[in-house]
């Protein structure tokens, strides 16, 4: 078993006229089993990523590497959508792995890096 | 409009055997109103679109931090229990799952996709937390994409 430690910070000088927005949190999360790096050429189809039946719960990050194109993150292709990656956004969050998730480019074939990291059960 | 800056790391000494992790990304976007700053809610709390919403539908594009704080809502101090306690996050009316699963402490940073803005299917919009145990206490922080 290994050690995952993530940190977030959401900092802003003006989303509020009256407070700094200026927001730390960070966990030590137990991971075993498969951790996985990987690049995917996305396109306007929606292609599965990850399969949920080949994992178990997992701390997943995604980055849209693309300076231009958004991408949606969903259930399958035309499938419930979860999230919209914009040029450049990321997302980290623990991954039921309930469901598969698949990307689906807005245009082109743009590039999603995926990190995951299997929970220690 | 306004920016806000996220800034996420991952580290790790020991995943990998012959390289650690050490991976860092941040980013400026642009946010507007609605918003809600850094705020806390029990999973059976009606903060005004039902218990446990957190945003109702909406065509808004939104980014959402939510964090487990790990603590029971029926006092906002005792410890939850670490797995049975768990909460999940879905859309407004839970038809579809967003599939993030968070126990005490675990927390999640994404963009969440715009929905219809109507009822019904799967593209609904919104944002809804449900107690997997217990009812437990949630922070969470959302603001408009621009």
């Amino acid at each position: 078993m290994a050690s995952l430690v993530p940190t977030l910070t959401l900092t802003s000088s003006d989303v509020s006229t009256a407070e700094a927005l200026s927001l730390s949190v960070t966990d030590n999360l137990a991971v075993s089993g498969g951790a996985i790096s990987f690049q995917v050429v996305t396109s306007t189809t929606g292609t599965v990523f990850a399969a949920a039946a080949n994992y178990s719960k997992s701390y997943v990050f995604l980055q849209n590497l693309d300076a231009n194109i958004a991408m949606t993150i969903e259930k399958a292709n035309n499938g419930d959508e979860y999230m919209t990656l914009g040029a450049k956004e990321f997302a980290f969050f623990p991954w039921a792995a309930a469901v598969d998730l698949a990307v689906d480019a807005a245009s082109g074939t743009p590039t999603l890096e995926v990190r995951i990291y299997q929970a220690a059960s | 409009m306004a920016s806000l800056i996220p800034t996420l790391t991952l580290t790790s000494s020991d995943a990998f055997a012959s390289q650690a992790l050490s991976l860092s990304v941040t980013d400026n976007l642009s946010v507007a109103a609605p918003m809600a700053d850094v705020s806390r809610m029990a999973t059976n709390d009606n903060i005004g679109h039902g218990a446990g919403v957190i945003l109702a539908e909406s065509t808004n594009q939104y980014y959402v931090y939510v964090k487990h704080l790990g603590i029971l809502a029926s006092d906002f101090s005792s410890a939850s229990h670490v797995s049975n306690d768990f909460v999940t996050l879905s859309d407004h009316d839970a038809t579809a799952g967003l599939t993030i699963k968070l126990q005490p402490s675990e927390f999640a940073f994404f963009p969440m996709k715009q929905g219809d803005g109507s009822d019904g299917g799967g593209n609904d919009g919104g944002l809804k937390v449900t107690k997997g145990g217990a009812d437990v206490v949630i922070e969470f922080a959302y603001f408009t994409r621009a």
